[in-house]
């Protein structure tokens, strides 16, 4: 009997952040021992989506978002991840204390090729949602709005910029149009869950 | 430019090389032919050559092209050597296969086997031995003056800004050192072949980090296809020759990439 199809409705989005923890994970062999680095987070992640998926839902993100991710840096994405403590001890449990520029590069490499996969996940949907510029420029101003607030104040110290990329501005009004709440581990996010929720957009914090 | 071409049938080269001269005298042309395109036009030649009595030779490269003649697809005449001549079915499979090859490819081949048909065997032979047989000395100075520019660029890669293409070059670059200092390929024609594919890298490397120098952040902005086709290649060598595995293989041991 074939499968029933996943919907076509999405039910969660998520940031980038997220697809990245998700996407950074590598079944590996040392000296002929097979082992799994993942990324801690990426384990949160599978356990928020992975009912979803069983139950046939969907799960995604806008296309903006997904193009961002390479942008972002992605030799600073493999340095997090080797840093990661988690990934510091498999490592060297195999003997491994230092990674050459090559092996970075093949980690590099892997995680790039699994974000481009993710669409051939038949649970994995793409928008290509562009906001209006009235938008965009409404989202700035609620954001703007907390500004006074300190717990804004402290973020924007932190974070150097006083609003969040255009890539998740458009990903807040995406699930808002439609609707769909975003699995965030971002800051922009995930500290403003609330005022997020006022405005219409749903957050779930990844923790 | 994309040169790979590991989904088209092996003998795809010989017939492309016939479909071009129509008539082939000799082997020793054929086979140079195909070595030239594999070590110097960045064409990706399924043989594997060594030193023979008459220089770079391929005994895969005589058994296709016997299996070739059995299926009708070339006549082979054995007489001062071998003449080679395509036939009209074997034209139409070159046409055939070569409408799936990328046309950059073909352009580069095609200019390869217009340029080294039309010499003698002298000529040939002079060329071949003069500039593909290295002395072991020549050798060990080439791999070292490689390794010290690998060396420097990475080094200068260092001062640069974080991105995803700096990385790629800083692996491409780290791989290609590793594999000079584990090479350890004793026949001729192959360390030519290997020394070839490294050098080509390692100055795609250096064209990157020079143009690159005065403004290192619009590194990221580079597309870098060329770096990416010769390091695809290169990595393909050093699994042909047993250097290293590749980098990106799935079923890898990193401890073979790590040592």
């Amino acid at each position: 009997m074939e499968s029933e199809p996943a919907s076509t409705k999405i039910n969660l989005l998520l940031d980038a952040n997220c697809i990245i923890y998700y996407c950074q994970r590598f079944d590996e062999t040392f000296r002929g021992t097979a082992v799994q680095l993942y990324h801690p987070l990426g384990e949160l992640v599978i356990q928020v989506i992975g009912p979803l998926i069983s139950a046939k839902k969907s799960v995604g993100s806008i296309s903006a978002v997904l193009s961002e991710i390479p942008d972002k840096g992605a030799e600073e994405l493999v340095d997090d991840f080797i840093c990661n403590p988690q990934i510091q001890r498999i490592l060297s449990r195999v003997g491994v204390t230092s990674v050459p520029p090559r092996l970075r590069e093949r980690w590099q490499s892997g995680f790039l090729k699994k974000v481009k996969k993710l669409r051939n996940n038949e649970w994995w949907r793409e928008i290509d949602f562009i906001p209006t510029n009235a938008e965009l420029q409404e989202t700035k101003d609620f954001y703007r709005s907390m500004a006074g607030e300190s717990k804004m104040a402290d973020h924007i110290v932190k974070k150097g910029k006083d609003c969040p990329s255009n890539e998740d501005l458009a990903l807040a009004i995406c699930a808002k149009k439609l609707r769909i709440p975003i699995l965030s581990n971002d800051g922009d996010f995930k500290k403003f869950t609330a005022e997020w929720s006022g405005f219409g957009v749903d957050v779930i914090p990844l923790i | 430019m994309t040169l790979r071409t590991h989904d088209l049938p092996r003998y795809w080269p010989i017939l492309f090389v016939l479909d071009q001269v129509g008539t082939l005298r000799n082997n020793f042309h054929l086979q140079k032919i195909l070595y030239l395109a594999q070590v110097e036009h960045r064409v990706s030649i399924p043989y594997t050559f060594a030193l023979d009595d008459y220089g770079p030779y391929s005994r895969t490269v005589k058994a296709d092209f016997m299996s070739l003649s059995s299926a009708g697809l070339i006549e082979l005449q054995y007489g001062d050597g071998w003449i080679f001549r395509i036939t009209n079915e074997g034209r139409a499979v070159a046409r055939r296969i070569c409408a799936m090859v990328d046309k950059d490819l073909l352009e580069e081949f095609r200019q390869c086997v217009d340029k080294w048909s039309r010499k003698g065997f002298y000529e040939l032979k002079r060329y071949v031995y003069g500039k593909h047989i290295l002395t072991d000395k020549a050798y060990a100075e080439e791999k070292s003056d490689l390794s010290v520019l690998a060396e420097t660029l990475i080094s200068q890669l260092d001062t640069y800004p974080t991105s995803s293409n700096k990385l790629l070059i800083h692996g491409v670059l780290d791989y290609a050192k590793t594999a000079l200092g584990k090479e350890k390929i004793n026949d001729p024609v192959q360390r030519n072949h290997f020394l070839r594919a490294v050098a080509r890298l390692i100055e795609d490397g250096s064209a990157i980090c020079t143009a690159t120098t005065t403004n290192p952040t619009v590194l990221r902005e580079l597309g870098l296809a060329q770096l990416r086709d010769d390091f695809n290649q290169f990595q393909d060598i050093c699994e042909q020759y047993s250097v290293l595995p590749s980098l990106y293989g799935e079923n890898t041991d990193l401890l073979a990439l790590l040592r």
